[in-house]
């Protein structure tokens, strides 16, 4: 009798630990007003691997601002796959900060969930901003109003293995037949070494979109105020269907490339496991740190090819900045908007940061073309797309493409994940 | 586990004294007192309990019928959406593919557990005590270890580059790998990317870090059952395996009832583990169903409605399992 009580008492308090694991979602701060931010200081959050020159410049900014509005500034940075989490609990608990970095396509996102301030008014009064051209605003702007500032761009490219194409005197390739030839001959020669490594992981949209593009095919579409997938258009279904026989049938890329993002790629690329991939400019810095011995006659790039010859479409990705709902001084927060994102800091920092200025005679120059590491990527510029501008973009985004590359390669045929990929799309844009 | 101290020795077979009477007969007063003592000594752990599960549970309840963005949780009102959340995963298809790899895993890691944590507890009684001391702490060892390091170690151990797991596989002969597994070559085999192979480690990292815990729960109710009984079974000519089911298993069934109901519910919520192995939430088809609310709570833009009625439905499938056994040992207690 007295065993049968404990046991269910003992189950019962477990349950109650069950119910706890399951339950913490429950957990609501209700409508907390935000604390003020002290008033002699303004807070900025970077996104990425915080290193000396990205420190350099930064403090070398906040001097200028202090000096300017005798405010201090206090910089942050926030690795890449951590910003959600934090930009949430900033948002749940209203102690965010003044001025956050932001990507381009989560603009929306969180211009949808009221944590962002509406700059139309401000952008307006800015003169120097008037000069990055209004199709540069298109992921900034929502219904009419402007939320963020585009501050700095950034387009993939094929990231090589130089000293390997030379040493068997491989050209850069122009097409995808090219591409997919030197592929082979580098992974036949070299064991070990994957030729061309696919990203399946929670960036493969990036990866994969320039394929679909470089092949007139399109990825979402907004039909009469609609937005609908279309990984299911032949173009597109070629393009994943090349890209996934580099693991099913041409085997130069491992099938657990699908479970890799292209932060993990860099690694096995600095290891010298792979000789091509596709990433941004920003990956020379973590390539070089993890390994000391890539000098740059070892790492060069070259823009994608689309199928039959020329430069592949790229998605544009944007570092945007954007004053937090939450901020006590939002009028500074876009001063320093102003201040850092100006012609002469963005002509500054975009060198260091593997990033390319969005004012146009900045870019016109010859500066980014001539450069040996950055003119590829600098090419492809011209070319740059998004997506759907939706606030439900960005979980499309991070699933879907993982998904389907995951069902083909595993074996499910082109054809159907492709559909199972735009059903889902569909779903997620139109809930 | 204190039960175990409390396991009547001569169940089955003996007949107990009586509780000694007591020595004076109380007054009316201290009577009253002495039956209202219980209720204030549960008070703080109620309040408690009230203030971090039942109000939690309470909101978990009623955000389940809710949109829940992050307007809401910054003060906005929140929007009833009725039964819509329910609807919404009920039809999904993720949904019924989390509750299966929910409840296979539950079913297997349980019954493996409880297995192998058994028969180790066999083991440490027999043992000498030197020997089965060193047995005790390595194994508590694995215990101990928190479940992130568990199953980070997991998923080197099964890497598909370097992991040992895959190198230990190709040493093996060919013929033998083909007619076990099926295949031959596992040089770049990929265990996270199919749910059923990441459930085979995800089952091997839970049962590694749980089985210690039964074995030494069944080691204690092993040393409480009496010499004598064993003796008797051994003299009436019974082998190791019937004397285990006779008399061992009889003796230590209200031990098992408590460790089989913990094991069902740790097993049923694991959500660190699979996280870890599955390195995010990217591939739906391997998750349960803690790892589905949790993509759904806290992906961007988050949906804590849906989250929420995910965690729910969790919640009543644990509270059923769980009821019905109690009700079935007390029951057994009862008789």
């Amino acid at each position: 009798m007295r065993i049968a009580k404990i046991a269910a008492v003992t189950a019962a308090l477990a349950i109650g630990l069950a119910a706890c694991g399951g339950g913490s979602e429950g957990t609501k701060s209700g409508g907390e007003t935000p604390k003020a931010a002290k008033p002699d200081k303004l807070t900025v959050w970077r996104f990425g691997p915080p290193d000396d020159k990205h420190n350099a410049f930064m403090a070398e900014v906040g001097a200028e601002f202090q000096q300017k509005h005798g405010v201090k500034v206090e910089v942050q940075f926030i690795p890449w796959p951590d910003t959600t989490k934090k930009l949430q609990a900033a948002a749940t608990s209203g102690s965010g900060p003044d001025v956050t970095e932001i990507g381009n396509t989560q603009v929306v996102t969180w211009a949808a969930q009221d944590t962002l301030v509406d700059l139309t008014d401000k952008i307006a009064g800015w003169e120097e901003g008037k000069q990055i051209p209004e199709a540069l605003w298109v992921n900034e702007t929502i219904e009419g109003k402007k939320y963020a500032v585009p501050w700095l761009g950034g387009v993939r490219a094929v990231i090589y293995r130089k000293d390997w194409f030379k040493e068997l005197g491989i050209e850069i390739p122009k097409t995808w037949d090219e591409l997919l030839a030197a592929a082979k001959k580098i992974s036949s020669a070299k064991k070990g070494v994957s030729g061309f490594e696919i990203n399946g992981g929670s960036d493969s949209m990036h990866a994969v979109a320039p394929f679909i593009w470089g092949n007139n095919g399109q990825i979402v579409a907004n039909e009469g105020g609609k937005w609908t997938g279309k990984l299911g258009t032949p173009e597109a279904k070629e393009a994943l269907t090349w890209y996934t026989n580099l693991v099913l049938k041409e085997k130069v890329a491992p099938e657990s490339g699908v479970t890799r993002n292209s932060v993990d790629i860099s690694r096995l690329f600095a290891n010298g496991k792979t000789a091509m991939f596709v990433d941004g400019a920003w990956a020379k810095t973590v390539l070089k740190e993890a390994n000391k011995d890539l000098t740059d006659d070892k790492i060069g790039a070259f823009p994608l090819p689309t199928k039959t010859g020329g430069v592949a479409p790229q998605f544009a990705g944007g570092n945007d900045l954007a004053v937090w709902k939450d901020s006590k001084n939002q009028d500074l927060a876009f001063e320093y908007i102003k201040l850092l994102a100006s012609k002469e800091k963005a002509a500054k920092y975009a060198p260091i940061a593997g990033l390319l200025p969005f004012y146009p005679d900045l870019l016109a120059g010859d500066t980014y073309k001539n450069d040996e590491w950055l003119g590829p990527f600098a090419q492809a510029m011209p070319f740059g797309r998004t997506y759907a501008v939706h606030s439900n973009w960005v979980k499309a985004e991070e699933t879907v493409m993982q998904q389907l590359l995951t069902s083909v390669i595993k074996g499910k045929s082109v054809d159907e994940a492709a559909a199972e990929a735009d059903k889902q799309i569909d779903q997620t844009l139109n809930q | 586990m204190t039960t175990t101290s409390q396991a009547n020795p001569v169940r089955g077979g003996g007949h107990r004294a009586p509780a000694p009477p007591r020595a004076h007969r109380p007054s009316r007063r201290s009577r009253r007192v002495g039956r209202l003592t219980p209720y204030v000594l549960l008070l703080p752990g109620l309040l408690i309990i009230a203030g971090l599960l039942l109000y939690p549970m309470y909101q978990l309840l009623v955000m389940s019928t809710q949109k829940v963005g992050l307007r809401q949780i910054r003060g906005a009102e929140a929007d009833s959406v009725g039964a819509e959340n329910y609807e919404r995963i009920l039809t999904s298809e993720v949904f019924w593919s989390s509750l299966r790899n929910t409840i296979v895993f539950a079913a297997v890691a349980v019954t493996l557990t409880l297995l192998v944590g058994t028969l180790v507890g066999i083991l440490l009684n027999k043992l000498g005590k030197r020997m089965s001391t060193a047995v005790v702490v390595s194994a508590m060892l694995a215990w101990a270890t928190p479940q992130a390091a568990v199953a980070v170690l997991w998923r080197w151990l099964f890497d598909e580059q370097s992991g040992v797991a895959n190198r230990a596989f190709d040493l093996l002969p060919d013929w033998l790998s083909e007619l076990l597994f099926g295949r031959a070559d596992w040089t770049g085999y990929t265990w996270f990317l199919e749910s059923f192979p990441t459930y085979v480690v995800l089952t091997l990292c839970v049962v590694w870090a749980s089985f210690p815990f039964i074995a030494v729960s069944v080691l204690a109710g092993l040393r409480s059952i009496p010499g004598e009984l064993h003796e008797a079974a051994r003299m009436d000519g019974a082998g190791a395996w019937r004397a285990f089911w006779r008399v061992t298993f009889p003796m230590l069934r209200p031990v098992f009832s408590v460790l089989v109901v913990l094991s069902i519910i740790w097993d049923f919520k694991v959500f660190t583990q699979l996280y870890i192995l599955a390195n995010g939430m990217g591939n739906k088809e391997v998750f349960n169903l803690s790892l589905y609310a949790y993509a759904e709570a806290f992906s961007s833009p988050p949906a804590m409605g849906m989250g929420s009625a995910i965690a729910v439905v969790l919640t009543v499938i644990l509270l059923i399992i769980t009821g019905v056994y109690v009700r079935q040992i007390v029951r057994q207690e009862e008789v």
